[in-house]
This record gives C-alpha cells, sequence and structure tokens, in this order.
C-alpha cells in the first residue's frame, strides 16, 4: 500500500485511466485503506460522471454529423476564389493598415495594463492611469505570426480572456462639430487654412476587462524561446481594464479635387488603463517588449527607462510600416508610414486629449497639419 | 502499411502537394468538426468555422510542425469558444429583448433539446476559458498527453486541471438548472 496520498491529479488520472498499470494498483491499493481518499474520488467521480452527462448532449446527432466530402469541396472553392487571411489582408489592404496603426495603440494597453474586477473597486486597486507618451517597438511580420500562432488564433494578440463591458458601436454621424462637442464634453481643435470638416461622427466609448492568461502567456514565450523564469509572480488570472471615453472623428478634404488627398482626426479624451497594485509592471512590460522581439539585455534597458504608468508601446510590424518620432506642440508624438507609402498615421497626446491623424496617402504632411490644430 | 504522419504531410504540402493538404484534412475534419459542433450548437456554424481552421493552416502553414494535430485542435478549441462566448451574449440580449415574444414552434422533443444544450454551453460560457477548452476536448476523446499538447501545460498538470474544470462545470450547471427552474415556475 502507498502510504503517501495521491494528489488530486493523480486521482482524476485514477478516474480517467490515464495511468500506467503499476501505478494504477498502487492508487487503487491505497484507496482500498484510505476514506479520506476515497471521499475524494467519489467527489471526483460524481463531477465527471455530471459534467460528462451534460457534455454528451452537446455531440451531434445523427442528423447533424460532419459532412467531409461537401466540406472539402467548400474549402477548395474558398481556396481558389482567394479568400484572404486575417494578416494577409493586413499586409494587402491600404485601409486595414490603417486601422492597425491606429488600433496598436489599444492593442497594446489593453494587452498589459488594465483593472481590478469589480469587486475590488474599494481598496486593493490603485494603479490607475492615463496615457501620455507613446513610444514604440518594431516587431517582424514572422514573429507576428509565430505569436498568432501560438495563440491559435490569426486576428488577436491578447494573452487572457477579453470581457467586452462596452462595446463602442459604429461612430455616429453629427450635423456639426458644435453638436458634437456638446455630445462628448471637450471642444475639439480644428486645423487652420484647412477649412471646416466635410463629416463629423461621435465615436462610442468602450470599456473593456481583460484577465491574464499566464499559461497562455508561457506558451507564447516558450515559442518564441524566452525563459517563463522572466514573468513576475502572482500575475495569472489578474484583471486589467481599458477605458475610452467618447471621442469624435473629422474627415477633411486636403484638397477638393483629389479624393486621396482626404485625412482624418479622431480626438479622445487621453484613454485610461488600471491594474492591481501589487503587479509588477515594469517587469510585465519587460516580458512583452522581449516578446516583441528585443533582446533580454535591450528590453531590460528599456522597461526601466519607460514610465510603465503613462506610455503606451505600439508594436509596429516593421515589414509593413516606418515609425518616428515627431515634436508637434512640445510633445512628443509618433508619425508611423507604411512602407509602400499608401497610408500614414501621427499620433501623440495633449492635455488630456489623444489625436490621432490618418491619411490614405503620404501626400498629406500630417506633422503640418498636427502643428496646424488650435 | 504504415500511415504517412502529419509532419510529413504538412512538409509535402509546403513543398506544394495539395494532395497532401487533403490527406490532412481527410484525417482530421470530423474531429474538428466536433469539436466546433459542440461548442456552437449548429451544423452551419461549425462547418464554416471548421473551414476558417483547414483554411488558416492552408494560407499559413505552420512552422513548427511537429504536432499538427494539437495545432488543429488547438486553433478549433478556441475559435469555438470564441464563438460560443459571442453565441452566449447574443442569446441573452435576444432574452432580454424578446420577453413577450411567442416562441416559434417546433417539436417538443427537439425544443427541449435545444433548451438542455443551451444549459450545457451557458455553463461553459461562465467557466474560466481554460476550463471550458478542456472539458470540450476531453469529451472529444483526447488523451491527457494530447491535452496537455493543446493547451500548452505539463501532462502532470492535466489530472489537477481537469479535476478543478469538473468542479467549476458542476457548480455552474447546477446554478443554470435552479435557475432555469425559478424562471419556469415565475412563468
Amino acid at each position: 500500500m502507498v502510504k503517501q496520498h495521491p494528489d488530486e491529479g493523480a486521482l482524476m488520472r485514477y478516474v480517467d485511466a490515464e495511468m500506467g498499470a503499476d501505478e494504477y494498483r498502487m492508487v487503487e491499493q491505497h484507496v482500498a485503506h484510505c476514506a479520506a481518499c476515497r471521499d475524494t474520488l467519489q467527489r471526483l467521480v460524481s463531477a465527471s460522471l455530471q459534467a460528462g452527462n451534460a457534455l454528451e448532449k452537446l455531440s451531434p446527432g445523427p442528423l447533424e454529423r460532419p459532412d467531409k466530402r461537401r466540406a472539402l469541396t467548400a474549402l477548395t472553392e474558398s481556396v481558389t476564389t482567394g479568400e484572404q487571411t486575417m494578416l494577409e489582408k493586413i499586409k494587402n489592404n491600404r485601409r486595414t493598415q490603417r486601422i492597425l496603426i491606429g488600433a496598436a495603440a489599444f492593442v497594446i494597453v489593453v494587452g498589459l495594463f488594465a483593472l481590478p474586477p469589480v469587486r475590488a473597486l474599494a481598496s486593493d486597486f490603485l494603479g490607475l492611469f492615463r496615457v501620455q507618451t507613446f513610444a514604440f517597438v518594431g516587431v517582424d511580420t514572422d514573429r507576428l505570426i509565430a505569436i498568432f500562432e501560438a495563440l491559435g488564433e490569426q486576428d488577436n494578440l491578447f494573452m487572457g480572456e477579453e470581457i467586452i463591458l462596452e462595446e463602442p458601436g459604429e461612430p455616429v454621424p453629427v450635423a456639426s462639430v458644435e453638436d458634437a462637442a456638446a455630445q462628448v464634453g471637450f471642444t475639439p481643435r480644428l486645423p487652420e487654412d484647412y477649412g471646416l470638416p466635410t463629416e463629423v461622427y461621435v465615436t462610442g466609448s468602450t470599456h473593456v476587462q481583460y484577465i491574464l492568461d499566464v499559461e497562455t502567456l508561457r506558451a507564447v514565450m516558450s515559442i518564441l524561446e524566452i525563459d517563463p523564469a522572466a514573468l513576475p509572480e502572482n500575475i495569472d488570472g489578474q484583471v486589467f481594464e481599458f477605458t475610452i471615453e467618447d471621442g469624435i472623428l473629422m474627415f477633411f478634404d486636403d484638397n477638393n479635387d483629389r479624393n486621396e488627398h482626404d485625412f482624418s482626426i479622431l480626438q479622445i479624451p487621453s484613454p485610461s488603463a488600471s491594474y492591481p497594485e501589487d503587479t509588477d509592471i515594469t517587469a510585465l512590460g519587460e516580458v512583452l517588449l522581449r516578446v516583441f522581439g528585443m533582446s533580454e539585455r535591450e528590453a531590460a534597458r528599456l522597461a526601466q527607462q519607460i514610465d510603465w504608468t503613462s506610455t503606451v508601446v505600439l508594436p509596429v510590424p516593421i515589414e509593413i510600416a516606418t515609425v518616428r518620432e515627431a515634436r508637434i506642440h512640445g510633445q512628443t508624438g509618433l508619425l508611423l508610414e507604411t512602407l509602400e507609402g499608401s497610408s500614414s498615421a501621427l499620433v501623440w497626446e495633449e492635455d488630456g486629449i489623444v489625436t490621432l491623424i490618418t491619411a490614405e496617402t503620404s501626400y498629406v504632411n500630417l506633422i503640418a497639419v498636427g502643428r496646424a490644430l488650435k | 502499411m504504415t500511415a504517412v504522419s502529419d509532419t510529413l504531410l504538412l512538409e509535402r504540402f509546403r513543398a506544394g502537394d495539395e494532395q497532401s493538404f487533403e490527406q490532412l484534412f481527410e484525417r482530421h475534419y470530423d474531429l474538428v468538426y466536433g469539436v466546433l459542433f459542440r461548442l456552437t450548437g449548429t451544423r452551419a456554424e461549425a462547418e464554416d468555422l471548421a473551414q476558417d481552421v483547414f483554411l488558416k493552416l492552408y494560407r499559413q502553414p505552420i512552422r513548427h510542425a511537429s504536432n499538427v494535430a494539437g495545432w488543429l485542435y488547438r486553433v478549433a478549441v478556441n475559435t469555438g469558444y470564441n464563438a460560443l462566448r459571442a453565441n452566449q451574449r447574443r442569446y441573452w440580449r435576444e432574452q432580454a429583448t424578446a420577453l413577450d415574444q411567442p416562441k416559434p414552434d417546433s417539436p417538443e422533443s427537439l425544443a427541449a433539446r435545444r433548451e438542455e444544450q443551451q444549459q450545457v454551453r451557458a455553463a461553459l460560457a461562465k467557466l474560466k476559458p481554460r476550463s471550458a477548452k478542456l472539458l470540450i476536448l476531453r469529451e472529444s476523446g483526447f488523451s491527457y498527453d494530447e491535452l496537455a499538447g493543446m493547451i500548452g501545460v505539463s501532462p502532470t498538470s492535466v489530472g489537477t486541471l481537469l479535476a478543478r474544470a469538473r468542479k467549476q462545470f458542476e457548480e455552474a450547471y447546477r446554478t443554470m438548472a435552479v435557475d432555469s427552474e425559478r424562471e419556469e415556475d415565475n412563468g
């Protein structure tokens, strides 16, 4: 008889017949003489039976069995009609590239920072901050693919569970800048000498929670050959929260006779993010920099330099876009341009407002537009 | 005759042999579909998502090809789980807005089965993502070693994680059943 009690995992393997014959016999003998382990076993059997019976109900019925031949035909058609993957769309689609650039800030912030759950509204949460600075890190497309593969899905970079508490919805058109200002509670800056916007929209607020899943993060790190020991302790299941308030989106026609000279300006109050007080944000940030391809030394150095309580780090795919810093009204922003010049974006924070200017071409001098904002 | 390994098939496909891809499809489609059907509950959605899964493999053949099956089922369960969560959100929205509307006619046994399935899926949606995925994959017939590869944990932790997942499911499912009975009593 085995004197040491088998742990719950071993008993579960026993129930599921997932152990070798010798171990099976030892557990069997132990359980025969140990009332405590028999109780645990009974509980595990009961939970397994209940789960098994319930889940069995989800199996396909006689009319729902797979039709492989039909599925293969459909797949072949889909392949030959040239449907694209998310990554191919990102690579090939100008609009997506622009959105990618614009959304990168969102991605990275929600990937890194957030709030404690509702239960912690009271005391254990203090790490609230607002975005004040933008930084960037170049990341190659192969690496992005490896991350997507590790996550098992190509359109999601988050290493945890996403809970959308408030969806932004579609931007709502409004009649004028004044109407938009009345709705959102701040007056947007307009670029002097560029005329009035041709279209004005109010963009909805977004409120998202992310629950960090350390196992997934470890899987990603393992694929990228990063030592999981770099992860700070006690971060599994920690909840990060990210809030974007209502904003104003304006479209301008820079040159009336050529549509491709249009540009847009989005202004939103600086997004806020928060996270549990005991989170080692610098250590977590360092891991993220390494996930995006920095060497251990480089990531450690940069992680110490960045103020993680106010900085958004954008991962910029180096095969798609170039990025450089730009000074706007004394603030440091980022200017991103796709390599073939099909779109560009400029983002910075000023007086509590994040401004994102985008254009479908590189003909528009975004820095000049940014500096003209009054 | 020895079956050609998944890894070799994928290598051949990457070298341009489309038939090797078809063999991979033949080998794994039923299980991928089964995982997705359990999570979505409709043939059409399960077929669409299964197609997405194989398209991903077709468009971006994975480079670490030592465990093609593990990759396929991981992608399938992640895709299906996302659909499950989205479907649950939609279900509750519709329930909230359609209380006074008459329910569509359907044979009673079919309606009862759908209702039971909905309760199981609602309970799954309440679990931690990893727990829900583990339960579905185990129910689909995978061994502990295979599960470990799919969800990225060591094989020795699978027992503990499954024990926890089943307990969580039992509690969530019981709560769903109680809530459902209460609704019927009130209705």
